[in-house]
């Protein structure tokens, strides 16, 4: 466990960074400066107007502006008993009250603390390219993966994901040090940090399999990696421990309910509103609410075709050394693919945690190869400039704020006390009593609004419960809003 | 690993050692048995329904088969009774079919135990004279289980053999229902295991092809009321309630009243007022509240139990706009000038003082 064990690239680089061409690591690092503020400047452009609001967005909003007051829960339904929020584990909802403390409680608040953490991402994603490949190729794999324009679309909406990239990189990184200068307290701190990763959010837990892979690429440190899996394990153990105790009462095992349904939503046993549910549906939503991700997307599966070839050339040689120069990089962007590719879920925002280390994986690829300079910074340079246009066309074509007119609209013109039924999200902003599509029961008899949401991939008509039909029965639609993200109705019930 | 592992072991019970974060207090506090009731959910849209009058009844027994001249006799008495003396709308007219066990397919009717199609016309058509509404209501029993013979626990092995020999059971009388316009048909009562057969609707639809009233059934109360049971396919809903409640023997009638609400808080008030209570019994008995489906069970009389209960039951009906209330029982071989000394016997007795006081209630 003390051999210092160096990766081949940066062998060729020299330790410390330095560069023969001219580049000082100091100037690299002050060229990453400057590149990451621009990204974080186009993150933030528009933050607050466009994209539109984002189902998820009103969920963690609601649960956060709850936990300031103390509670730990959405916006409570008519006749279900009270539930504490505990579909995705508490850390981001605490994380986004104390924000909201400091900054106030809105969703554009949300999103800056998004913003600031995908900077820090990008900042922990350098150093780790830098330490797996040396200063030169961190900064030309890092400026295409800062500038992706579905990157910056999806990084402006303030989704768990932002926060849970920035921990699995910085575990990534406490690994990559560990694997170069082994010591079990190492291993362990990674271990801890990918532990920490999958209990910020479930599906954190893939950089657990990503380092299972990379172990079994790189063959060594195996002590090492036992520790770091025992240690995550353990931290793990603990928590789920942790939060039985809190949050599993006699006859009300809310944590252990709402996480079993979690994995179920992931192994397909539930269903979930708004997945993509196959190819087809995918290139529906590419051609048309996606079209402008399109350079996105060739970035993506170029990186894809890379990796399968790196695999077949593995394959070839019966052993893992083809992939072992960039075995991390590999490992991580292999575990996004198998585990999202495989899970019912398929957010568009899980995309991220497919795409940063595809993006990280292409372009330290590219460097690499024994192409002329100029191909070598034409190919990024294209990838980012259509990007970055791609994405400025996405600025106007998502202003139009769907989730947010239907709050004013609710507030404006249906009375404080008038019991609405809807869909999840839009019960999350609105400040009327309310019950959902899937369970009206309870609002059969006092219900006068309705909110119905429909998008390409969902509508409260086919997740609404037979007894939602009943009530929809002669309802008329008095206002409608109807945006890229979806349509928005309300309607005036005409009772039971 | 043990300096890891044992710092992560107090660590996380330091954490639950803080107690219950960000729940708030009220919720800590475990819930009362009464806020456990759930609302079942429904397997089919509703349809529209104008909420009217609650309708009083009293089930009319026959815990065997007559001859056609002792049923008329019975009959005419135990209706003129259930009419003029506890001022109820409605009869409905119960008798037994029978299985051999729990696990069988059989269902049949048997000369000794099963009032015939003939007799249930016989009534009918006294009932209707005396302006009763008519209800029908099988039951089956299970012999063989002399502890618990009910029907609940009826699981056949094949369910589809199981509902075409009830259908054909069922059938003269689904005929004669049909035949003397009777008001409701409750065609099966608290089948708990076979609330989930999927069979059902085309049961119902089969019932309705012949009988054109009102085809329900009479739920059992938990798959009524729990969140896991549902209701089965139909226009109107019925249901037998004999949940315990945790009351004390002198409990007023408030507190007996304020506690019969209390169960049907969480269920929709769509769901409510499609409901009839087909079943409403309880001794008077000290201790019934919390043992009402054992009418059998000896015990000290005590006539204000039975009566509190039953006006609970009808302020409940009338609370919640519900269809209709049935109280269980009149036997057909009653006397009811000289009833049974029987405590499930409420003939002479608070507990029929109660039920009349009940239709004035409905008006």
């Amino acid at each position: 466990m003390t051999t210092i064990a160096v990766q081949p690239d940066q062998q060729a680089q020299g330790q410390g960074g330095q560069n023969r061409r001219g580049l000082t690591a100091a100037m690299v690092a002050g060229l990453f400066i400057v590149v990451l503020a621009a990204g974080t400047a186009l993150r933030l452009w528009k933050l607050g107007t466009s994209p539109a609001w984002q189902w998820d967005e009103a969920v963690y909003w609601r649960v956060a502006v709850n936990v300031q007051h103390g509670m730990l829960a959405e916006h409570p339904l008519i006749g279900v008993s009270w539930t504490p929020f505990l579909y995705q584990p508490p850390f981001y909802a605490l994380l986004l009250a104390g924000w909201f403390d400091l900054t106030g409680a809105t969703i554009f608040h949300a999103r800056v603390l998004g913003v600031i953490s995908i900077a820090l991402v990008f900042t922990a994603a350098f150093r780790l390219l830098w330490k797996i490949h040396g200063p030169k190729v961190a900064l030309f794999a890092i400026i295409p993966v800062i500038f992706d324009g579905w990157l910056i679309y999806i990084q402006r909406v303030s989704y768990i994901e932002n926060v849970l990239l920035l921990i699995i990189v910085i575990a990534f990184l406490l690994y990559q040090r560990a694997l170069e200068r082994p010591s079990w307290h190492r291993f362990a701190l990674a271990g801890v940090a990918l532990a920490c990763a999958a209990i910020f959010k479930q599906t954190g837990a893939y950089g657990i399999f990503a380092v299972l892979l990379c172990w079994l690429i790189v063959r060594r440190a195996h002590k090492g990696h036992l520790v770091l899996l025992g240690v995550a394990v353990a931290v793990i153990a603990a928590y789920i421990v942790a939060m039985h105790r809190m949050y599993d009462l006699p006859g009300r095992p809310w944590f252990t309910e709402q996480s079993l349904v979690q994995l179920r939503r992931v192994l397909g046993l539930q269903q979930s509103g708004g997945t993509l549910g196959s190819p087809s549906a995918l290139l529906h939503l590419l051609a048309a609410q996606y079209r402008y991700f399109v350079p996105s997307v060739l970035v993506g599966l170029s990186a894809l075709v890379v990796a399968v070839r790196r695999l077949a050339q593995c394959y070839r040689a019966r052993n893992w050394l083809p992939a072992r120069p960039n075995a991390l990089l590999f490992s991580w962007m292999a575990a996004g693919v198998a585990i999202f590719g495989f899970s019912s879920l398929k957010f568009p925002q899980y995309f991220a945690l497919i795409l940063v280390p595809a993006y990280c994986y292409l372009w330290t690829e590219v460097a690499r190869w024994d192409w002329r300079r100029a191909w070598k910074a034409a190919v990024p340079v294209v990838a980012v400039v259509a990007s970055v246009g791609c994405f400025a066309l996405t600025v106007p074509a998502y202003t139009y704020n769907t989730l947010q007119l239907t709050q004013q609209y609710a507030q404006d013109h249906i009375p404080p006390n008038a019991v609405v039924v809807t869909e999840q999200s839009i019960g999350d902003l609105i400040n009327q009593p309310w019950c959902t599509v899937e369970y009206p029961a309870p609002c059969l008899a006092a219900a006068s609004y309705a909110i119905t949401w429909s998008t390409y991939l969902q509508s409260s008509f086919t997740q609404g419960h037979a007894a939602f039909h009943q009530l929809m029965q002669g309802a008329v639609a008095v206002k409608s809003f109807s945006g890229p993200v979806g349509t928005a109705t309300i309607w005036k019930l005409e009772g039971t | 690993m043990k300096r890891i592992v044992v710092p992560l072991a107090v660590a996380s019970v330091l954490a639950s050692a803080c107690g219950h974060p960000l729940i708030p207090a009220a919720e800590l506090k475990p819930h009362p048995v009464v806020t456990k009731a759930r609302v079942p959910y429904l397997s089919t849209p509703l349809v529209s329904y104008t909420v009217k009058k609650p309708v009083l009844g009293v089930d009319l027994y026959a815990p065997q088969n007559y001859s056609p001249a002792m049923t008329a006799v019975f009959g005419l008495r135990t209706l003129t009774y259930i009419k003029t003396v506890l001022h109820a709308k409605a009869v409905g007219i119960v008798w037994d079919f029978f299985s051999p066990s729990r696990r069988t397919n059989v269902v049949k009717a048997t000369n000794k135990g099963t009032l015939t199609a003939a007799d249930v016309i016989t009534l009918t058509k006294i009932a209707k004279g005396l302006g009763l509404q008519v209800e029908y209501r099988p039951l089956i029993f299970i012999p063989s289980y002399k502890v618990n013979p009910w029907e609940g626990l009826l699981n056949p092995p094949n369910q589809a053999k199981f509902f075409a020999n009830y259908f054909s059971v069922l059938w003269p009388y689904i005929k004669a229902a049909q035949k003397l316009h009777i008001n409701e048909f409750v065609a099966q009562t608290e089948m708990h295991l076979l609330n989930g057969s999927r069979l059902w609707k085309s049961f119902f639809r089969k019932v309705g092809k012949t009988y054109h009233g009102v085809v329900s059934y009479a739920a059992f109360m938990r798959d009524y009321f729990m969140l896991k049971g549902h209701l089965l396919p139909v226009r109107l809903y019925g249901m037998d309630m004999y949940r315990a409640l945790k009351l004390k023997v002198g409990a007023t009638q408030a507190q007996v009243t304020r506690a019969w609400e209390a169960q049907f808080r969480n269920v929709p008030a769509a769901v409510l007022k499609r409901t009839a209570l087909d079943e409403e019994g309880i001794a008077a008995r000290a201790g019934a509240y919390l043992l009402p489906p054992n009418l059998g069970h000896p015990g000290r009389l005590n006539q204000l139990v039975q009566a509190r209960w039953f006006t609970a039951a009808c302020k409940t009906v009338a609370h919640y706009h519900m269809r209709a209330v049935y109280f269980f029982k009149v036997n057909l071989a009653d006397n009811p000038a000289e009833p049974s000394k029987a405590l499930s016997v409420f003939e002479g007795r608070k507990g029929a003082v109660a039920i009349s006081a009940c239709a004035k209630l409905f008006g």
